[in-house]
């Protein structure tokens, strides 16, 4: 399995710091984590590298996640990349259309172990990895 | 607002500060205790409006200790810097009120949270939200004490 390049898009340094530690408790080796404050700086990080992982927050200043995602789902270059979306929303409504068009979603709060136990499925379900690392 | 949803945003907001950083509500018999507490004075505070399907904000207010430890824990860091702190308090700010907006929702319809941010020092934050009806209450956790204020039209 090659290293992961890793993307997480979010407004607040601090909760891209959480997911960075998150992601280390994880063990999978990954080449580069990158932060984006924005959907627009994201998209335009996306055009330069190949990413296995995005995680996306929805309330986001210049682009919003759901811009952002829905950009990502009509491109062809971008369409196929699992993303996982990361956000305190609570609408029903909001979080089923969101659902819909991502591979997960993390509701906050979350615990690290909840949020490393979806990255897992998500990286298990599109074969990215393989062993069970659960 | 009722006391019922008053004790349903506590509730909410006390499993935030659990989860996110891993304190804990002082239990009935600790909060004699919580009277040598240093109280939040309102130096650094986070604000966050909503709009959309109801209107408000949220203003939180924590102990100078309080703050020093959601950042620390939320960044597993011995001390945080003002910045991390400012930014972690945010996002408990952002979290509390993503949580607690359905509850002021008419219909299921969708509120959109303005970004947090941190008053300024000599800020007003209820003539942000003249006009509006509000409601306090106070969290009391193991690491310090939290004052929150809603604000709802």
């Amino acid at each position: 399995m090659k290293p992961l390049n890793i993307l997480i898009v979010d407004d607040c340094p601090v909760m891209r710091l959480v997911i960075r530690r998150t992601l280390g408790m994880c063990e999978f080796e990954v080449d580069r984590i990158i932060d984006a404050g924005d959907g627009k700086e994201a998209l335009e990080w996306m055009n330069n590298i190949d990413f296995d992982l995005v995680f996306a927050d929805l309330n986001m200043p210049v682009m919003s996640g759901s811009e952002m995602i829905g950009q990502m789902r009509v491109d062809p270059k971008l369409d196929k990349i699992p993303i996982l979306t990361v956000s305190a929303e609570s609408n029903d409504n909001r979080v089923d259309v969101i659902s819909g068009l991502t591979e997960a979603y993390v509701h906050k709060p979350f615990s690290p172990e909840e949020l490393r136990d979806k990255i897992l499925k998500v990286l298990k379900k599109r074969a990215i990895i393989t062993k069970d690392l659960s | 607002m009722k006391e019922a949803q008053v004790n349903k945003i506590q509730d909410i907001a006390i499993n935030i500060f659990e989860v996110t950083c891993y304190m804990f509500p002082l239990e009935e018999w600790e909060i004699e205790e919580a009277e040598d507490f240093e109280k939040p004075d309102g130096s650094v505070r986070s604000v966050v409006h909503f709009e959309g399907a109801a209107k408000g904000g949220m203003v939180i207010s924590p102990s100078g200790h309080l703050l020093n430890a959601i950042a620390a824990n939320m960044l597993g860091v011995e001390a945080a810097s003002d910045e991390d702190k400012e930014g972690a308090l945010c996002e408990i700010a952002n979290i509390i009120c993503g949580n607690t907006v359905p509850m002021f929702a008419v219909d299921n319809d969708i509120c959109y949270i303005r970004p947090p941010r941190i008053a300024k020092s000599d800020e007003n934050t209820d003539e942000l939200f003249q006009g509006m009806r509000s409601d306090k209450l106070q969290i009391l956790l193991d690491e310090g004490i939290a004052d929150i204020t809603i604000y709802y039209s």
